[in-house]
Formats: structure tokens, sequence, C-alpha cells
């Protein structure tokens, strides 16, 4: 079920008041079941495609554990073989056909295989990067065995099972195994993180939707260079407050539980280089990558060829993770090239600058590395890699600054989020230092509570009138 | 127990003096879900005023005028073929505030449908002839074509067509409603519009067709994969919308929030005299709008048919939306094709003066007039079509 709907607040609520009804010793077992109610609540045969990945990775981590280093590789190899298939058939497999046709078009063959037509599973992408981890960490003897229900709950946990965030066995196993209470502390944090989750999706990240969906319908032939651009940034800031809210509301259920997970996203639209975005967007993801992908894939070497090889091509097997499709692949390898990129000409050693300098060329490269994220998510959204590229034609190309088929109020809404999304950060860090100033002072905490209340109360009924039109999260489909 | 909630209680840190007693601080602490409570009631409560003060539904259907559902999948069995068809925005049917504060009125039977079947009988005496009404608000020009395109493939041939053009639709927006695009459900319609647009060679309109044609797919994936959770939620939705309007009446206060969004900007950010600022032409819309018109009075030509093209009446006391002087270019040109196609042109924009127009709530209304307004605007097309004789079509 949707995050943005109201049958998961109620279903969030049910779970929420039995589970503290519950003696200790029940409420993992009802978690676990209330997870699979989740999962088969979209399509239940899939509940065994979920359980039986728990399952792979479950006895796959025994029958690795009980070997020698040498033979734990390859049972290793096996085990990861068998989660990777998993994924491969049921996210990939009709692609690979539609491409085997197409070739085979090309070759001149006149009959053309027949498309499987699955529903992609849901979630699908992350939790079989989730069984993956903690199998290569078991390889690695970072990993213990678990009963087979408490690791079936850590791969079903229905917060982080359908979008993340991927969460490693020994940050998550630990919270779920110890007695699950939620403080007081917990419920304010948790009901915040829900409230804020659902306005950024309704309101927010709803309200650019349709603007962004109606520019990327048409031909790319239409827009001007200054639309082009409009059209990268706009949907960056979509698919940022889409996916954010989605795991804001991610961490307050499972916050609501006891439960902390890991926050997906740092500010990523203040990131200083490729490298630093990555550090900040998608983290559960991005870590993944960099220590079952990246590292590996370096071997230890530190040659500037050894990096821009495991930097392309980890990051190009990221691109492919998000979709089954030519664009999401082009996204990943472009991403792989700025990150090479940096890694040859950025400026990590550089001596340090005097201040001022230093804050201008913070600038500076804060707006570089906005404008190249930028163009990439035009390979990321576009339908097919000719538009990207036709798009991305235009928008490094001036000729085209005349034309203009995009409103005046889609580049003022757009702006007004860019200033929102720039000066959150320094939001964040300022608003708990002028709460913390208040809560000293007797007439100011209820003032500051009332205040935030009343905030609370207009955000929940905002989010209630704009949930009934509600578009799924961008990031379900991987 | 005690213990617990001093402990909580010193989580929450809602107070730098730990010697304030429990009692206090969880009182304290309660405040933001009281408040929060409180701010949810008053705005039910506001919802429920806000929605009782909207326009009611219209009612519509007499013996002579019928509207054609705005859901593009649910045409009527029968459709009357001896009607004039009536196509245009919602100038063809709402009906303004009478005075400042005054929302949008109820229509009962003396719009401009209404108003042009009393004056047409083509010879029938007190037989009058029927009108059927195709409106959307702020219909564009894609969306006829889709629509009058699959009305005629259904077999539906109107004895002619009243077609009202508005300057403002035509130069900003080319994109397609849920609704009309449901048309492009049906694979035999959708295949022939698009062979037939190839055939036509008008690159921008076929761009258009080609990717609603993409977003009927994409949803019929969605509801291919539409999960018994969607169910559950729909019904959970109607069910608490019967008793809490944020819920039940939440499309009519998304409409009420961004309409006076959009009027807070337009009064504070746009004096008067620039207002024609917010409706800049888009390039790209304007072409494709232009094209898909040509398209529809081409199409209608095919199949035997003409009428009347009219521009729809501008407010005359009130800067106009858009570059005026670009529309009466645009239009110009439209027009001229029109006529090539065997239609009659009338211009009513200066057809209804100041004091015919109305209120949207606090502000004058730019693009409704009251029931006189469509008398004026009734007369003057009855009067083109029967004296070009194209009204009434080749029937008696």
């Amino acid at each position: 079920m949707r995050f943005n709907s109201t049958i998961y607040v109620a279903f969030l609520a049910l779970v929420l008041i039995v589970l503290w009804l519950l003696p200790e010793r029940l409420r993992r077992a009802w978690l676990l079941t209330a997870s699979v109610l989740f999962y088969g609540s979209w399509h239940y045969p899939y509940v065994v495609l979920l359980l039986g990945t728990a399952a792979c990775a479950h006895f796959g981590g025994k029958w690795i554990m009980g070997a020698e280093a040498a033979v734990r590789r390859r049972r290793g190899s096996l085990v990861l073989g068998a989660l990777v298939a998993l994924l491969g058939v049921f996210k990939y497999l009709d692609w690979v056909i539609e491409n085997a046709n197409v070739l085979a078009g090309w070759l001149g063959a006149k009959q053309s295989l027949a498309l499987p037509g699955w529903v992609l599973p849901l979630g699908i992408s992350f939790y079989v990067f989730q069984a993956m981890s903690y199998v290569i960490d078991v390889v690695r003897r970072r990993e213990t065995t678990y009963s087979f229900w408490d690791f079936s709950l850590y791969i079903a946990y229905f917060p982080q099972l359908i979008a993340g965030p991927i969460m490693r066995a020994k940050e998550l196993l630990p919270q779920l195994r110890r007695p699950l209470t939620t403080r007081a502390g917990d419920l304010s944090a948790g009901v915040w993180l829900l409230v804020s989750g659902l306005f950024l999706k309704t309101v927010v990240a709803d309200g650019i939707a349709p603007n962004v969906d109606r520019a990327f319908a048409r031909s790319a032939t239409a827009f001007g260079t200054l639309d082009v651009w409009l059209m990268a940034v706009a949907f960056g800031l979509q698919v940022y407050f889409d996916f954010s809210s989605y795991t804001r509301i991610a961490l307050g259920s499972a916050r609501l539980c006891g439960i902390r997970l890991v926050d997906n996203f740092d500010h990523p639209y203040v990131a200083s280089s490729p490298v630093d975005f990555w550090n900040r967007w998608h983290v559960s993801l991005s870590r993944w990558i960099r220590d079952y992908l990246f590292y590996p894939l370096l071997g230890g070497r530190t040659s500037r060829a050894a990096l821009v090889r495991a930097a392309l091509l980890s990051m190009t097997i990221c691109g492919a993770w998000h979709g089954a499709g030519w664009t999401f692949v082009a996204w990943g390898a472009y991403h792989g090239l700025l990150i090479a990129g940096f890694h040859l000409f950025g400026s990590p050693r550089r001596p340090k600058q005097r201040l001022a300098a230093g804050r201008v060329r913070h600038g500076a490269a804060v707006l570089l590395t906005f404008a190249l994220v930028s163009l990439g998510w035009l390979l990321f959204r576009s339908q097919t890699i000719n538009q990207a590229l036709v798009l991305i034609g235009r928008a490094l190309n001036p000729v085209w600054l005349g034309q203009r088929a995009l409103g005046g109020t889609f580049y003022l809404h757009t702006a007004a989020l860019v200033v929102a999304v720039w000066s959150s950060p320094w939001l964040s860090a300022r608003l708990p230092r002028f709460h913390d100033s208040l809560v000293n002072r007797p007439l100011a905490a209820p003032l500051a509570r009332v205040s935030i209340g009343a905030v609370v109360g207009v955000m929940v009924a905002l989010c209630t009138v704009y949930m009934s039109g509600q578009r799924t999260f961008i990031y379900f489909q991987f | 127990m005690r213990d617990d909630l001093e402990s909580s209680a010193a989580e929450l840190d809602v107070s730098g003096d730990h010697g304030a007693g429990v009692f206090q601080r969880v009182v304290i602490a309660c405040l933001t879900p009281v408040v929060a409570l409180l701010v949810l009631i008053l705005a039910e409560v506001g919802a429920r005023s806000l929605v009782a003060t909207e326009m009611p539904a219209r009612s519509i259907s007499t013996d002579t005028v019928t509207e054609l559902p705005k859901s593009a999948d649910k045409l009527p069995l029968t459709l009357e073929s001896d009607a004039v068809l009536l196509i245009g925005n919602s100038h063809t049917y709402a009906l303004p505030g009478l005075a400042p504060g005054d929302c949008m009125r109820k229509e009962e039977g003396r719009t401009l449908a209404y108003e042009l079947a009393r004056r047409l009988d083509c010879g029938r005496g007190s037989d009058k002839v029927d009108v059927i009404r195709l409106s959307y608000p702020n219909f564009n020009a894609v969306e006829i074509l889709i629509r009058v395109a699959q009305l005629l493939r259904v077999g539906m041939k109107p004895r002619s067509v009243v077609l009202g053009l508005t300057w403002r639709n035509i130069a900003r927006d080319a994109s397609v409603r849920h609704s009309v695009r449901l048309a492009l459900r049906d694979p035999e319609f959708t295949e022939w519009l698009v062979d037939w647009l190839k055939e036509r060679r008008r690159s921008t309109v076929a761009d258009a067709i080609a990717s609603e044609v993409q977003a009927t797919r994409h949803e019929r994936e969605q509801e291919r994969t539409r999960s018994h959770a969607d169910d559950w939620d729909v019904a959970l939705s109607a069910a608490l919308g019967d008793n809490i309007a944020l819920i039940g009446q939440s499309p009519a206060l998304r409409a009420a929030i961004y309409r006076e969004l959009a009027y807070l900007i337009e009064r504070t950010l746009v004096p008067t005299g620039k207002a024609a600022q917010t409706y800049d032409t888009i390039e790209e819309e304007l072409r494709t709008n232009l094209d898909a018109l040509t398209l529809v009075l081409e199409l209608l030509a095919e199949h035997g048919i003409s009428g009347v093209v009219y521009r729809a009446p501008r407010r005359p006391d009130l800067p106009p939306l858009g570059d005026p002087v670009r529309g009466i270019v645009e239009l110009g040109k439209l027009e001229d094709t029109a006529r090539g196609f065997g239609f009659t042109t009338v211009d009513c924009t200066d057809l209804v003066p100041p004091e015919l127009w109305g209120w949207e709530r606090h502000t004058p209304d730019r693009s409704h007039f009251t029931e006189p307004g469509h008398v004026l605007l009734a007369e003057a097309i009855v009067e083109a079509g029967i004296g070009a004789r194209v009204l009434c079509g080749a029937r008696p």
C-alpha cells in the first residue's frame, strides 16, 4: 500500500496499537505478520518471492558460515548468483527480451520472442540488495546467523521494505531483537517525520509533478535552452522531494515502533562535488555501491586508472539498478564519469585558500555540482535516449536561448523550491538551537509548543486534502 | 510509572528547569497535539462552510439541450444527429456571481445552449432544433480535436457546429485532461486518429497526440498493477469522506486553495495594468492549438459539416489577458481558414457590455457573463448562421 494513502495511516495506527498492547515476546511476530500483510496487500502471490528471498539469504548464510575461506567465497558466489537471478528474472527479463527482439529484427529475423509481461514485484531491488549485503558480510566474516523469523523480519520490515533505506543486518537486527519500546521522544519524532514526509509528498512533490510530466511528454524539439534547464532542475526537485518524503515516512513509521533507520538524504543539493553528492543522496544505496562494488572493483589499487574504472563500472550498475532501460544505464554511467572526472581533475589536496575566496570557491563548486547533477536528471527522466540527447543538446547550445515553451508560473514555482532547498541546511542547523534557547524561558516553551502544534495541524489538514489526488512514489518503480 | 513519566518528560526537554513538576511538564508537552487537533477541527469547519458556498452541480438536459458526458469513455447509447453541436469552454455554460463576494451560480436553462435552442427552428416552427453541448473548463484545441474525431467516428453527424474560440486558451495550453484522454483507450479509434494525422502532416498535433497515447498506455499499466490496498483505500476514503469534509470534498477544496492562491498572487504581485503578463503566449502550445483547430475544421468539412465559428466575448472594462494584438492576427488567420471550409465567422469579442459581466467572489470575472450576455451571443450566432444558411445544414 502507498505511504500517501488513508489506508496506510489506518494500517500504521492499527499496527502500533496492537504492538503497544502485546506482551514483548509477541511483538516481533506481530511486526512480521504486519509486514507480510503490508506486502501482500499489493499482490499476495509475491509474498512467496519476498519470503523466498529471505530464506535464500538466511539459509545461504548458514551454509557459507560453516565453510573454510576459499569454499566460503564459492558458496557466497552461488547464493549471490541466486539472488541476482531472482532480481534479473523479475525485473530485467522483459527488457532483455525486448532488446533481443530489436537486435534480431536488425539481423533480419521475422519472429520475435513473447514478453512474459510480469508485474514488477514491488521493492524487489531494495530487499534483494539488502539480502545480498548480508550474504557478502557473512562471506567477509562480518556477520553472524540469526533465527529465520528474525531474519525474515529484517528483510520484510514494512517501513523500509518497498523503497529502503537499505539497512545492514548489524544495523537493524539488533534493534529488532531487543525489547521494542516506544518512548516519548520516539513518539514526537516519529509523528513529526510522518507528518512532514506526507506534506512533502502530497503538497510539494505532487505539486510540481504535473508540470514536469507534461513537459517530458512533449517533443524535445519544442523547448529552448532555459526550458530544458527548468525541466532538469524541476525534475531533480520532484524526485528529491518525492524520495526524501518517502524516507521520512519510513523513518517516522519505524521510529514509532522504537526503531531507528538510516536517513537517506543529507541536503544533497548543497553538495560541492559529485562524490559529495553521492555521500548525501540515497545514502544507503551509495554506501552499498561503495562497500560492495566500488571497493572490491578497486581491489586495493590506488592508481587513477583503477579509480576511474571502478567508478565507471559501479555507477553504471547503480544506474541499471534504478530501472530496466538504457536511459538509467546512461544516467549511471554519466555519474560514473563525473566521479571519475572528480578523481582525475578535482582538488582534494590543494592548499587552503583565504576564507572569502574559500566561500566563493565553495559556492561555485555547489552551483557547478548542482548544474551537472541536474543535467544528469534529463537522462534519468527522458523516455528514450534520443529524447535525452536532444534535450541535453538544447541545454548546452545557446542558439536555443530565444525559444521558450514553458510558462512563467512553472519557472516561479521551481525557483521557489530551489530557494527552499538551498536554505534548508541553514534552517536545519539553526532551528534546533533556536528551539533549545526557547525551552529555558518560562513563557516561551509553551508558546513554542503551541506554534509547533499549529504548524502540524495545518500540515495534517493540507495532507488530508491533497492525499486523495495521490501519485505513486517515483522510487516505487525500482 | 512515575519514573517513566519523569524520564520521558526529561527526554522531551520541555523545560530547562528540571525542578518543575511532572504535571506541568506533561501539560506543556500535551500542548502540541491538543493545538494540532484544534487546528484540524477548525480546518474541518472551514472546509464545510467553504464547500457549502461552492457552485452546486449544474443541472443539464431538457428536451432540446443535451450535454455530452465529460468522460470520453461514456458516450450516450444514441447520439442525436439532427442537432447543432455547440463546442466551447466554460463561457458557454458558467454563470458568474452578480455582486462582489458572490460565487458562481447554478445554470437553469438560460445559458448559450438553451438560448440557441430557443432561436433555432430551421423551418420546423414550434418543433425546435436540438442543441448538444460539448464543453469543459478551458477546453483547448487538442482536446476539441480528440472529442470531435471520436464523435464523428462513432457515427454522430450534427447538422452544424457552433465553435467558440477563446484566445487565452489557444495561446498557452495544449495539454489533454484525463477525462478526454479516455477516448484514446479505444485502440481502433486511436490507430485511425494517428494515421489520419500522419496523412495531414501536422507534426505539432501528431506529437501532442503521440504523447497522450503514451500517457494512456502508462495509465493502463498503472491500472493493471492496481493493488488490493488501492481498492481498500478507495473504500475507506469514501466511508470517511461521508463524514469528513477534508476528505470527502478534497477535490473542491484543492480547487479552492489553488484559486485563492492564484488570486493572491494576481492581486499582490501583478498590478491590474499588467495582468496580461500572467497569460503570456507559449509559442509551441499556440502552434499546436492553431494546427489542431485547423484540423477540426478540416475533419468537419470532410464529413460535410459546417457552421459558425465565433470569437468568444471578452470583458471590455479590464485589460485583456495575453497579447490582444497577436490574438487578433492569429484568430483572423484561423477565421480565413474556417471560411475556406464553408464556415461562417462572427467576431463577438466586444459584444457583451461591461454591466453584463459578473464576479467570482471578490474578483471581477473575466471569463463569464450573465444571462443577458448569453442572449446577446446566441442572437449574434443565429443571425450570422441563419443568414449564411450554415446553422441548419442541408436538412429541413
